[in-house]
């Protein structure tokens, strides 16, 4: 029976300033919105305006899969060159990106677009083609020798990046994601953060 | 209220031209309904030009009746053809910027002059009044000739960047396009929101 393809499951929005986690229930395909910040009553990095959303699967046969076998690349802009950057060895997978709201101004948002596959029986492939971090602060950080967010010059850290990473530790199908936001002397999401989550009928 | 299952991406705008100088931008409202939206432009421009040329966004401030044209735009982008590849950006910038799209032959251009750029990607937060609005976008110019009718090399290009306004508003409407060249007979722009 035909349907809608690409339908809407679930949208988490961050209400409060002590949330540093959310786990979606995965479909077999699905695409994930996600417009994050980190709060700016953390202590922050003022050499960072971002900080990563780290992503981890589980499964009730494996639990939480912990090893490291996730891989994650990504080809990046974050200045006037291309480069590339390879993970293989974490088990807090690299899957998106969310800004600072210590060290820039609290309207601008880091915005991740994820599509993914669940494989039968085995692991989890995501992909984002649509990555950046935003600033417009139009200022210099401390120790930096250029503004934040032009990003034709370095080292400050407003970047667009496309990259995707696979997990081969589960034995079974995974049933969650647990998307985690931590690091650059950040612990919570900002309020207002997002991840609206769609799952792709595949037949 | 959205309930589970429904669609995730609903069509709320399509424009195209209906000859080679109809129009030069692309100038829709967004549609409040929606955080997001997810569009896809198909274009050429009317001229003959060698080098693809960027189309200039500008956003709508809040129903305020003109193109914001303040210097608001944080633009981001990264391209690469043959065996080169670059990245490039700037920002406080009076205009924004999506990937360039190819020039047609001036005056009797269409798509079946073997060229086509495309346009894919977000507008994101555009409804949301206390935040800025951002663009992520992947795009491609195509000439199969690789020239222009003045013998022009042309490059098959392929780009991927960002486009920020960095004003906290709601981006009421926005432009895609130049006030220089109109776009090809057969250019189109869809929007879909994306439901949450």
């Amino acid at each position: 029976m035909a349907s809608d393809g690409l339908t809407w499951k679930e949208s988490f929005v961050v209400t409060n300033d002590t949330t540093y986690t959310h786990n979606l229930a995965l479909g077999s395909a699905g695409v994930i919105y996600l417009s994050c910040a980190g709060n700016d009553g953390d202590t922050g990095n003022v050499q960072y305006e971002y900080g990563w959303i780290y992503g981890r699967v589980y499964n009730a046969t494996d639990g939480w899969v912990t090893s490291s076998t996730y891989d994650f690349n990504q080809l990046y802009a974050a200045s006037s060159y291309l480069t590339s950057y390879t993970s293989m060895t974490t088990y807090w997978a690299y899957m998106a990106i969310a800004n600072s709201h210590v060290t820039t101004d609290d309207h601008q948002w880091g915005v991740t677009k994820i599509e993914y596959r669940n494989m039968p029986d085995c692991g989890f492939v995501w992909w984002h083609d649509e990555f950046a971090t935003a600033n417009d602060t139009n200022t210099t950080g401390t120790g930096l020798s250029n503004v934040y967010g032009d990003l034709d010059t370095y080292p400050p850290y407003s970047w667009i990046g496309r990259g995707g990473g696979s997990e081969e530790g589960s034995t079974v199908t995974a049933t969650y994601l647990s998307l985690t936001f931590t690091g650059n002397s950040h612990s919570y999401y900002a309020p207002g953060s997002r991840i609206d989550h769609y799952v792709m009928d595949v037949g | 209220m959205p309930l589970v299952g429904d669609s995730a991406l609903i069509h709320y705008g399509g424009f195209e031209t209906t000859s080679d100088t109809h129009f030069g931008a692309f100038t829709p409202d967004l549609d409040d309904s929606y955080k997001h939206t997810h569009f896809v432009m198909r274009a050429a421009w009317n001229g003959n030009v060698s080098a693809p040329g960027s189309p200039n966004i500008y956003f709508e401030n809040n129903d305020a009746g003109s193109w914001d044209s303040s210097a608001s735009y944080n633009r981001g982008i990264a391209w690469g053809y043959g065996g080169n590849r670059y990245a490039y950006g700037d920002n406080r910038q009076t205009y924004g910027l999506l990937g360039p799209i190819p020039f047609s032959t001036g005056g009797t251009a269409s798509f079946t002059d073997e060229v086509v750029g495309w346009t894919e990607g977000t507008i994101w937060n555009h409804s949301v009044s206390d935040a800025a609005t951002t663009i992520t976008f992947r795009s491609g110019a195509h000439n199969t000739a690789s020239t222009t009718p003045s013998g022009a090399t042309t490059y098959n290009y392929f780009y991927w960047g960002w486009c920020n306004y960095r004003v906290a508003t709601k981006a009421t409407s926005i432009h895609i396009g130049t006030g220089s060249y109109n776009f090809v007979e057969g250019s189109r722009l869809d929007l879909w929101g994306v439901r949450s």
